[in-house]
């Protein structure tokens, strides 16, 4: 069967990427090399109804999916190849018609006309408004300021994507913000490139307010967040508790990453963060700037209580460096995911600086797509653990450490 | 913290990382709370798999609730009528038990950690760090 995928007009780059992960998570051998960043439009080959929707419903890039019945550049085509398709199976099914127009628009008469352009179908089933057994929908594309569209496809609607969550999800809406939480849209898009699934265990080493955690939790994963920063991890119960997915959180703390603290033999489905870059946070890790001002400071007493030991002692930290950081979480990742389990993160460029992602022997990159703003970009780099056995090479990159002085100085040379 | 959370944290030093006395932490001067999380069967079920039973019947001792069997039980059907009352009380210790305030240590090194507004602190002093 033929079915028209329709995408958002959002985020081209990431579309095709996003649909691949879900044909690997649902399992279905789908060829999408008809796919092109400029148009909303793509057909694929399917074999039911059923296997569309589980392509599609999880999407956050796609809109809707139809099965397609004819098409062509008029509706003579249309016409021409509906009447060759077999309609039994409309038997005394409830239906309507729909349109969707892009770039045009059709008025009640001219919709009546292309309707009853149909009579040959001899549809037996009552005609019904109101969630009718199949919606029959006419996308037609016109050109600009063209009476006539360009291009015709008669389809069936057949099932909705999941975009519809990133206004539940939207940011103004949740409880508890920061200044470092991630836009609703590109954290589901991480999660499906990280390709999360029902009772996955999900870890988000830079957790900050949980944004990741949250869009995990939403596609039923169980999650673990942590943060150097407490101050971010205050109102995480408040977010999972308004979502209410609270037991799907497993465990927040705060944690120095290089210094973790989740179980050596505790094995994550998929990885998912934002590291920080040291523009909106700085890059800290536990330690001293300056060791010898804090030698023997392990043997301050107070009230008889080591001074390091007490509940409001706050633990001095040392900047770290962006690079260090991105090899460490690389090396987590290699330790700790299962194989062919994913690890998904995001990393800022200036737009003129070519990507030189870090490497691991143990990962291999997937894919690593742009979302540009004005003088710089980010990056979601996504890496799968390889099978025992296989090995890949390691590089480590020091570039990133100019992004910050960059980002400050406006990014002029 | 979820008393569930003490089934996947150990000692953040470096030198406790191959140690088997860093995990289950041990706890004490812990202040409960009970907090209302709608129940799913299921999920619970699901969870068992994920725990390490030995651990769990530990920390649950110490902090005061030796009901558990001490050999990780198998659900097969988490709707059975049977295994209600079993999932029931594991949702009630997992999830719903959390510890507000408290102190965690180390077995193997004896550094202590401190729980406070339910949130666990893994943070390591500059002379461990």
């Amino acid at each position: 069967m033929k079915f028209l995928i329709l995408f958002a007009q959002a985020h081209e780059k990431f579309r095709i990427h996003e649909l691949e992960a879900l044909a690997e998570v649902e399992g279905l051998d789908v060829d999408l090399s008809g796919y092109s960043d400029d148009y909303p439009y793509l057909e694929v080959e399917l074999a039911s109804e059923h296997d569309a929707k589980r392509l599609v419903s999880r999407s956050f890039l796609i809109r809707s999916v139809y099965r397609v019945f004819g098409q062509g550049w008029s509706y003579d085509d249309v016409h021409a190849q509906t009447k060759g398709e077999n309609f039994e199976f409309m038997g005394e099914k409830s239906f309507r018609f729909d349109f969707m127009c892009f770039q045009g628009s059709r008025t009640k008469d001219q919709q009546v006309d292309i309707i009853n352009g149909f009579r040959y179908l001899n549809l037996a089933g009552p005609v019904r408004m109101k969630k009718p057994d199949v919606a029959f929908t006419l996308i037609e594309q016109f050109g600009l300021l063209e009476k006539e569209p360009k291009y015709i496809w008669f389809t069936s609607f057949v099932s909705d994507s999941d975009r519809h969550q990133i206004d539940v999800y939207n940011l103004k809406k949740r409880p508890f913000i920061g200044t470092t939480s991630f836009d609703a849209e590109m954290a589901f898009v991480t999660c499906n490139m990280a390709k999360i699934q029902k009772n996955d265990v999900v870890y988000d080493p830079f957790s900050g307010t949980g944004s990741f955690p949250v869009a995990a939790a939403y596609l039923e994963a169980i999650v673990f967040g942590s943060d150097i920063d407490i101050r971010s991890l205050k109102g995480y119960d408040k977010n999972f508790k308004f979502y209410n997915r609270e037991k799907n959180l497993w465990g927040v703390s705060v944690m120095d990453f290089t210094h973790n603290a989740l179980r050596k033999d505790l094995v994550f489905d998929a990885i998912v963060c934002d590291p920080p870059y040291g523009v909106r946070e700085i890059i800290k890790v536990c330690g001293s700037k300056n060791p010898e001002k804090f030698a023997g400071k392990e043997n301050v007493l107070i009230d008889n209580v080591p001074a390091h030991l007490r509940p409001e002692y706050i633990h001095p930290k040392r900047p770290y460096s962006l690079d260090l950081l991105l090899s460490d979480l690389l090396e987590f990742a290699a330790a700790r995911l299962k194989v062919k389990g994913r690890l998904s993160f995001w990393m800022p460029l200036a737009s003129d600086d070519p990507l030189s992602a870090p490497t691991h022997a143990k990962l291999r990159i997937v894919s690593s797509i742009p979302q540009a703003f004005n003088k710089w970009q980010r990056w979601l780099i996504t890496y799968e653990k390889r099978p025992e056995g296989e090995l890949g090479e390691t590089k480590s990159v020091e570039s990133k450490q100019a992004f910050r002085a960059k980002y400050f100085s406006g990014f002029k040379e | 913290m979820k008393f569930l959370t003490t089934n996947f944290v150990q000692c953040a030093v470096q030198s406790c990382a191959r140690s088997s006395d860093a995990f289950p932490l041990k706890y004490s001067e812990c202040q409960l709370v009970q907090k209302e999380i709608d129940f799913d069967p299921e999920f619970i079920a699901h969870m068992l798999q994920k725990l390490d039973w030995d651990a769990l019947v530990e920390v649950a001792a110490e902090l005061g609730n030796s009901s558990l069997p001490p050999q990780k039980p198998t659900i097969e059907d988490a709707q059975a009528a049977e295994n209600e009352q079993l999932l029931r009380d594991l949702h009630s210790l997992l999830l719903e038990t959390q510890i507000e305030q408290g102190v965690m240590t180390c077995k193997n090194c004896g550094h202590l950690y401190h729980i406070k507004n339910f949130i666990p602190n893994f943070l390591l002093p500059p002379h461990l760090a």
